[in-house]
């Protein structure tokens, strides 16, 4: 039973490596489809960015109010700062803002893509002398790889404001001293460690949805199953990559 | 000299798992007929079609398309290969996030670099042929199921295919819908001289329209020949095929509906 399940998952993940060497060979190909692309982003930045406002705001006012109860032990209430902005770069930003698109972005790539192969558009684009990979898989993977990031920045900013609500406005921490102090301590390694990551784990949910999304069989009820697997193994793999990357750049 | 073959299917064989569903299938498709392939549910119809248009790889033998292996080809040629033959799918499958004019479009789009207007004027031109006109801001599915089958045969017309296949195109289908899908294929094939490939199990489209007829059983042709020869044929397979669910008139009355036969 475990071993199946070990065989099964090593084995879709060589498949979606087989995926990532198609989306790179049709990538620099032309035609370049600009309008798709932009229409996937969109969709992928307005699905999630509600969202990821909502969730990194109020991780920022947890954390300061969780750091505080510990800091203000030492005396130290105004190294608050620090300790959020460096989280939310390094950790929380990248990782909140990657489940939350996996589970509204990455859902959507599988759901939609499962529909897509389970009526046969899949096979018409290819009969059309289109390839399916090219214009399904590549506008979204590079959608994944360049807007987690942004989302990412988005999520840190609001981190970072939701602890300087909570530590100033209601715990009356000093703000001159806890911006200085947060200054002081992060610095750009910070926020393009936490951009690295935001960059593998678009690429990871984007591949690993659309794969799911291609490779669903039985109607509507394989398209719920390949959505929900999707959502399960992006962010498993999320997880594991994360600790990886971590263990790598520090 | 004899005209070459626009399809040739040489000795496919085909295994799902340990399933066997073609053992040895051959048969050539001549330029411009309408070739049906008929057969019980589950014989495979549909797979040895898909065959056809190189969305399924044979374990062996071949798929020639104006003599050109389509399995063996790759890069320019394939795709050059894979544009001669249209398909039209069962359910139709219209990209249901476009519109009608954008399904019809799509091929246009990917393959020509065309200016709107001449595009524009292309859909129409298509959409006319099968006797749609004005509804190209719809949605699929704002439409009925023979419109949507009208719309998907529009689309596989857009690149001009030499081939049409069609799969299933009646299965499901009401008695009156099921005739006019019947004489739409019949009517593209006469205006656009396109070759058709038809895959059905309804006895009495084979019999009005066909020009031959294939029949597949236990994963191989049991016979192939004009509709004509079909009803007379002695083969017990294709006779429990033809006679299944009809009485001895009735079986009669396809004798009559059909051209070819002596009407004794």
């Amino acid at each position: 039973m475990l071993f199946g399940a070990i065989y099964d998952f090593v084995f879709q993940m060589g498949e979606v490596v087989m995926l990532l060497a198609r989306v790179l060979y049709w990538l620099p190909r032309p035609p370049y489809r600009f309008r798709e692309l932009f229409k996937q982003m969109e969709k992928f930045g307005v699905s999630s960015v509600s969202v990821v406002f909502i969730t990194s705001l109020f991780t920022g006012m947890v954390l300061a109010l969780e750091s505080y109860t510990g800091l203000k032990r030492f005396n130290a209430q105004t190294m608050i700062g620090s300790l959020v902005a460096i989280s939310m770069f390094r950790e929380l930003g990248p990782v909140l803002t990657a489940l939350v698109v996996t589970g509204r972005a990455g859902s959507a790539f599988a759901a939609e893509l499962g529909t897509m192969r389970v009526t046969e558009q899949i096979d018409a684009i290819y009969t059309m002398a289109v390839d399916p990979v090219h214009y399904l898989v590549v506008p979204r993977v590079v959608t994944g790889v360049t807007m987690l990031p942004i989302l990412t920045i988005v999520s840190d900013f609001l981190g970072i404001l939701g602890g300087y609500f909570v530590s100033v406005v209601l715990l009356h921490v000093n703000p001159q001293a806890y911006v200085r102090q947060m200054l002081t301590h992060t610095d750009l390694h910070d926020l393009y460690s936490g951009l690295v990551k935001a960059v593998v784990f678009g690429l990871l949910i984007s591949l690993i949805c659309c794969y799911k999304g291609f490779t669903t069989k039985g109607g509507a009820e394989g398209v719920g199953r390949s959505t929900t697997h999707a959502v399960v193994v992006s962010s498993v793999a999320v997880f594991v990559a994360d600790y990886f990357l971590t263990a790598f750049m520090f | 000299m004899e005209e070459r073959a626009a399809i040739q299917v040489i000795n496919l064989h085909k295994s799902f798992g340990s399933h066997r569903v073609l053992k040895g299938v051959s048969f050539e498709v001549k330029k411009g007929e309408l070739f049906y392939i008929i057969g019980k549910s589950g014989e495979g119809k549909s797979v040895l079609l898909k065959h056809m248009v190189g969305l399924i790889e044979p374990d062996k033998g071949k798929v020639l398309i104006d003599g050109v292996d389509f399995h063996g080809a790759s890069g320019a040629e394939a795709l050059r290969l894979r544009r001669k033959v249209g398909m039209v799918f069962q359910y139709g499958a219209l990209f249901d996030s476009m519109t009608v004019y954008e399904n019809i479009a799509f091929p246009l789009r990917e393959h020509y670099r065309m200016g709107e207007e001449r595009i524009r004027e292309a859909v129409r031109e298509k959409l006319r042929l099968v006797d749609l006109e004005g509804i190209e801001e719809r949605f699929p599915s704002e439409l009925s199921g023979g419109m949507r089958k009208r719309v998907a045969l529009a689309r596989a017309l857009a690149l001009n295919p030499e081939i049409l296949l069609y799969d299933e195109p009646t299965t499901g289908l009401d008695p009156v819908l099921t005739d006019e899908i019947d004489n739409l294929i019949k009517e593209t094939q006469q205006k656009t001289g396109v070759t058709s490939v038809v895959v059905s199990h309804d006895i009495w489209s084979v019999v009005r329209h066909a020009d031959r007829v294939a029949y597949l059983a236990n994963g191989r042709i049991e016979f192939i020949g004009t509709p004509a020869e079909l009803l007379e044929c002695d083969n017990p397979l294709v006779k429990g095929f033809i006679c299944a669910r009809l009485e001895g008139d009735v079986v009669e009355a396809l004798r009559r509906s059909c051209s070819g036969c002596s009407q004794s």
